[in-house]
């Protein structure tokens, strides 16, 4: 790496100098040679952008072990994590992201104070080291904005805290080697200060140019005596060295003005030339250059006295650049002896007592390291996923070819043995590929100690993560869309099942919470469990909370399963956190898991014992490529539905179907062992009509012929899907839907099938969506059962209050309500006599009680009104045709319906009753709906 | 100078940038897509990619008489196929659609060049065509080509 780099870095020494160059600004896409990126350039890039970051990941978990272990960590830990930074610092140091290589450096620092036994670990240490990874991290994202994090919080953490353990150890750094080696103090300031940022940058370009066998020199000019003797101002004396070598730092900076007599100006330059030519060249007395570091990399004695402490430490910055410097990454020929340059050499060992070690453990470990890097290569994900298409679809080539030829295969001897040949190496290619995207779940197992810890700390908690089965492998899609679910499961456990410490000791629990993550394949699948030992669901609270909120019925509280309890939990907008911790307890989270771990072919289970713990178990597929699928003829066309998603197919033959489907307010059901089962039409919700066969009306439904229909799982509810046809079992390739059609939520995705069509890919979640389907923690059963008995308008009932004018209350069955909208008055139009609504961008058009009924319409002084939408019928697409106008909403109340005849007469009145002694219409507001409809169409 | 490959729909002749399009097919077997917008014809299996297919008439709001008989798709190249093609020749104003798009016209007619001096922009009494797809008019010598902006017709409303 460094070969190609030196080009640029050989130009550049005297570019970097100029510190404004180097403004965030500038830096895209350009390097700190000022030239734009060659590609060589932007590969190098990459590759440390890469490194860094696997360097960061590979550093958390060491961290927590030190944390862990503490003063008894093994150095082994403790030097990883250090050459981890160092790499990183390196790299950052040669690419000129000033605040990387700084704030690595920092962390160096510490690090280094840690392997020296000179600050002991602690967990505000880690906690401190902890947040730099983060802040590494987040630089490396957006490297080429790096200089522009923020990083001032975490520096002044770091600081503090070795400021903190300093005073603590002063007694320990008053050692001779402090006095014989003053520069040691110098690094070990608790201000980490710029200085040391930047004598590392120049230490980049030092080793750079001894690596190019030049020397590098310090020239002491003095302004009084040696300057006029040259004839030069100190400028042109400059320039002219500049020409004759490379600058590495001059001092007083060029461009300050200065009373050349009373200054001493100093340079440090690198040149291939000897001393003697130098002085020739620039008429300059021989006294005045000073070798530091020949070629072959040896110090010459002659020093001549340093000026402002800059060269000690630069010396022991130099040294202290060169400890855990891999040989292989940034230098072709590493001068080791290089260390015994400076003349402080003792200073150094004993301020690094390990740096031999050091030197050859980097070097051994890397050398392993190098030779593990031999048997891997990097691939481009891109690259793999288009291995993968292919290697799937000759899968399907060749179960078409297998079918074609099945019959042929008898007819001429040889053919069978070929077809078993394909077969064989296709079976073995389609296996291979599928490896190369396999990961091992340990990658993503490994984040979450530190997830558990940081949130443990966070509550006061004391929690201890612990993984197993980290070799189980799982295509890397699925892992990646695995992080989010797990992490919020997690975090579930911390926040809410594991106790506090107290807590647990009064219930005779060690002090310490477990978390268990745990992988394994069970028959063709992959589980993964979070295991606590915290306090388990308490099943009171979560149903107290569901009533609370409107998710349970009161009377289903009492019956409810323990299913039924699991379902509560994941329902959007369910939390039992009494305080929206910033944690959790936002209630967004478990409905959103399922939906995902479902959305990967994947099913979800809870768990529970109170008091014990809770266990929630995901179980996945190993490929999302290749799905095995039942393809279906419905509304004149073939569909796909995934296997996963079949719960059952039910035949149900013509003359049964008065017996099993039944209808319940127009919407069909099926009767299956004791439970019914909504159905869906699939041209209903395609919105297909006037497609092959007769469109079924709902109540025609049942009497014409066989039915077929699919049982299909939506998380753990059911429902049926009515086709026309059942063809074959086929494995299909899944293709993305297209960005034009993505917003469709009844397709999941595209396929072909062997004959070459494209088929569409249904989604059972995304047609029970759109079916309207509304699936409660009550059984469906249970729910149309009590609906039958209310038939006759008695018995209790939920009803939604609302008022149409000042002057009259009504109230509508919520059943009959698909949704209340609050609406502008602003978006209430008119056109063509009608009245309209903007609604969801479309002119919806609007009913006006006053219109059809003798009562009073909505006050001219209302600004904010309600439009009520009528569910037209479950089990169809319930497209809104229409919205009643209405004032106010006033309450969603369960009544015990008691109906009288009405006060008047009109479309869509049922009756009315008295509610607190307020007269009160019942309203039909689908009828109601309907025949404002027809009227319409009527005038029209 | 620019090339264009000039097509007719309805009555209405358009063009559309040569380094725009992949190639020219007969109509193909299309899969409607349900609940899809109404300007989609459906999805058509081009050696293994899927491409969508747009009804142009029904997109550009063209009024047709009969049941238009389309008979062309057009394949327009995706970004990534543009890509390769744009380092080549230089070009910045050419836009197209991440997804493989095929736009179903009437008719095929010839490859044009037209001047970038004879392009005029839009005339405003350019109706019947939905103005914010057209980037302008090349004025040939038989007829008005109208050209096809992509940039609005490629985005998903």
């Amino acid at each position: 790496m460094l070969n190609e780099f030196s080009g640029g870095l050989k130009g550049a020494t005297t570019k970097c100098l100029d510190r404004t160059a180097l403004s965030p600004a500038r830096m895209e896409p350009y390097c700190c040679s000022g030239y734009p990126m060659t590609e060589d350039e932007l590969e190098i890039l990459e590759e440390f952008i890469q490194e860094s970051r696997e360097h960061l990941t590979a550093i958390e978990p060491d961290l927590l072990e030190m944390e862990r272990q503490g003063t008894g960590t093994a150095s082994e830990i403790v030097n990883r994590v250090f050459r981890a930074i160092h790499s990183i610092k390196g790299g950052a140091a040669f690419l000129a992201f000033e605040s990387l290589k700084g704030f690595s450096h920092v962390m160096e620092n510490v690090l280094m104070l840690i392997r020296d036994g000179k600050l002991s670990i602690a967990p505000e240490v880690i906690d401190a080291l902890l947040r730099g990874v983060d802040v590494l991290r987040r630089m490396v994202e957006d490297v080429r904005d790096s200089n522009a994090v923020d990083c001032t919080e975490e520096r002044l953490l770091l600081e503090a805290v070795v400021e903190k353990r300093q005073g603590e150890q002063q007694a320990k750094l008053d050692s001779p080697a402090i006095a014989v080696c003053p520069a040691v103090s110098v690094e070990r300031a608790p201000t980490i200060s710029q200085m040391d940022a930047e004598n590392s940058g120049r230490d980049a370009m030092r080793l750079a140019h001894r690596a190019h066998g030049k020397k590098i020199y310090r020239i002491a000019v003095r302004g009084d005596v040696d300057l006029p003797a040259t004839g030069m101002t100190a400028e042109s004396l400059g320039a002219a060295l500049a020409s004759i070598g490379q600058i590495i730092e001059c001092s007083p900076a060029p461009g300050t003005s200065v009373n050349a007599a009373a200054r001493v100006f100093e340079w440090e330059i690198a040149t291939v030339l000897e001393r003697q030519l130098l002085a020739v060249a620039t008429g300059l007395p021989e006294r005045c250059f000073s070798l530091l570091v020949d070629d072959a990399g040896h110090a010459d004695g002659k020093d001549t006295s340093p000026s402002k402490g800059v060269r000690p430490v630069e010396a022991n910055a130099v040294a202290r650049g060169l400890p855990g410097v891999e040989p292989n990454s940034l230098y072709a020929n590493p001068p080791l002896p290089v260390v015994s340059v400076t003349p402080k050499r003792d200073a150094v060992s004993l301020v690094a007592p390990s740096v031999p070690q050091e030197r050859t453990a980097p070097a051994s470990g890397h050398r392993e390291q190098a030779n593990e890097a031999n048997d891997t290569l990097r691939v481009r994900v891109e690259l793999l996923n288009r291995l993968m298409d292919s290697a799937s679809e000759l899968v399907l080539g060749r179960n078409q070819l297998l079918r074609a030829l099945k019959e042929q295969g008898d007819k001429s001897p040889g053919l069978g043995i070929i077809l078993q040949h394909i077969d064989r190496v296709t079976t073995d290619l389609q296996e291979g590929i599928m490896q190369t995207r396999m990961q091992q779940i340990g990658s993503l197992f490994g984040r979450f100690a530190r997830v558990a810890r940081d949130l443990g700390r966070q509550l006061g908690k004391d929690v201890e993560l612990r993984a197993e089965g980290n070799h189980v492998e799982l295509d890397k899609s699925i892992i990646e869309a695995l992080a989010g679910p797990l992490t919020h499961i997690v975090r579930n456990a911390v926040d809410h099942a594991i106790e506090t410490p107290e807590e647990r000791r009064k219930r005779r629990k060690p002090e310490v919470g477990r978390i268990l993550l745990s992988a394994s394949h069970e028959s063709g699948q992959v589980k993964i469990v979070v295991e606590d030992d915290g306090r388990g669901i308490d099943r009171a609270k979560v149903l107290r909370k569901a009533l609370e909120k409107g998710l349970i019925a009161p009377g289903a509280s009492e019956k409810a399963t323990d299913r039924d309890i699991v379902n509560l939990l994941m329902m959007p907008g369910f939390s039992t956190a009494d305080q929206v911790s910033d944690v959790s307890g936002r209630g967004v989270g478990m409905d959103v898991v399922r939906n995902n771990v479902e959305a990967l072919g994947g099913q979800i289970e809870i768990d529970s014992e109170a008091g014990m713990g809770t266990s929630v178990q995901l179980r996945l597929p190993l490929t999302l490529a290749i799905i095995p699928s039942l393809i279906i003829g419905a509304a004149g066309a073939r569909f796909a539905v995934p296997q996963a998603s079949i719960v059952e197919l039910v035949w149900v033959k013509s003359d049964d179907t008065n017996d099993r489907i039944k209808l319940l307010h127009g919407s069909p059901m099926l009767r299956l062992r004791e439970r019914l089962v909504p159905l869906v039409e699939v041209r209903d919700v395609l919105g297909v009509t006037g497609s092959a066969g007769p469109s079924r009306s709902a109540s025609e439904m049942g009497t014409t012929k066989d039915q077929y229909i699919l049982l299909l799982r939506t998380g753990t509810d059911h429902y049926g899907l009515v086709v026309d046809d059942l063809f074959e079992s086929e494995e299909i390739v899944v293709k993305p839907l297209p960005l034009f059609l993505k917003g469709i939520e009844c397709f999941a995705g595209t396929t072909i099938l062997g004959d070459g069509s494209v088929t569409m890919i249904l989604d059972p979640s995304g047609i029970a969506i759109r079916a309207g389907l509304r699936f409660g923690a009550t059984n469906p059963a249970e729910e149309s059962g009590e609906a039958a008995t209310r038939a006759d308008g008695s018995g209790k009932r939920s009803v939604i209050l609302f008022a149409g004018s000042p002057a009259e209350q009504y109230i509508v069955p919520q059943e009959q309500v698909l949704r209340l909208e609050r609406v502008d008055r602003a978006s209430l139009q008119r056109a063509g006599g009608k009245d309209y609504v903007c609604y969801r961008g479309v002119g919806l058009p609007l009913v006006r009680l006053e219109q059809f009924l003798p009562v009073g319409g909505v006050p001219d002084f209302a600004e904010e009104v309600f439009l009520l939408i009528p569910r037209m019928g479950s089990g169809r697409a319930a497209e809104p045709t229409a919205g009643i106008l209405v004032w106010r909403i006033l309450d969603a109340v369960d009544i015990e319906l008691n109906l009288q005849p009405a006060l008047f007469d009109g479309p869509g009145v049922r009756g009315s009753t008295l509610l607190e002694g307020v007269l009160t219409t019942m309203i039909d507001p689908l009828a109601l709906v309907e025949f404002a409809q027809s009227r319409r169409e009527r005038a029209a | 100078m620019k090339q264009l490959v000039s097509f007719r729909v309805g009555r209405q002749v358009f063009g559309v940038e040569i380094l725009l399009v992949r190639e020219i097919d007969v109509c193909l077997d299309c899969t409607p897509v349900q609940l899809a917008p109404p300007y989609i014809v459906g999805l058509a299996n081009l050696r293994g990619q899927i491409v969508t297919l747009f009804d142009l008439g029904k997109r550009l709001a063209i009024k047709r008489e009969a049941e238009a008989t389309a008979s062309h798709d057009i394949m327009l190249r995706s970004t990534t196929e543009l890509s390769l093609v744009r380092t080549r020749v230089h070009r910045d104003d050419l836009f197209t659609s991440a997804d493989p798009i095929g736009l179903r016209v009437d008719g095929i007619g010839d490859i044009v060049e037209v001047d970038d001096s004879a392009i005029e922009p839009v005339p405003a009494n350019v109706t019947g065509v939905e103005r914010e797809f057209l980037s302008g008019v090349a004025l040939l010598p038989a007829e008005l080509l109208l050209i096809l902006d992509l940039r609005q017709l490629l985005i998903a409303r």
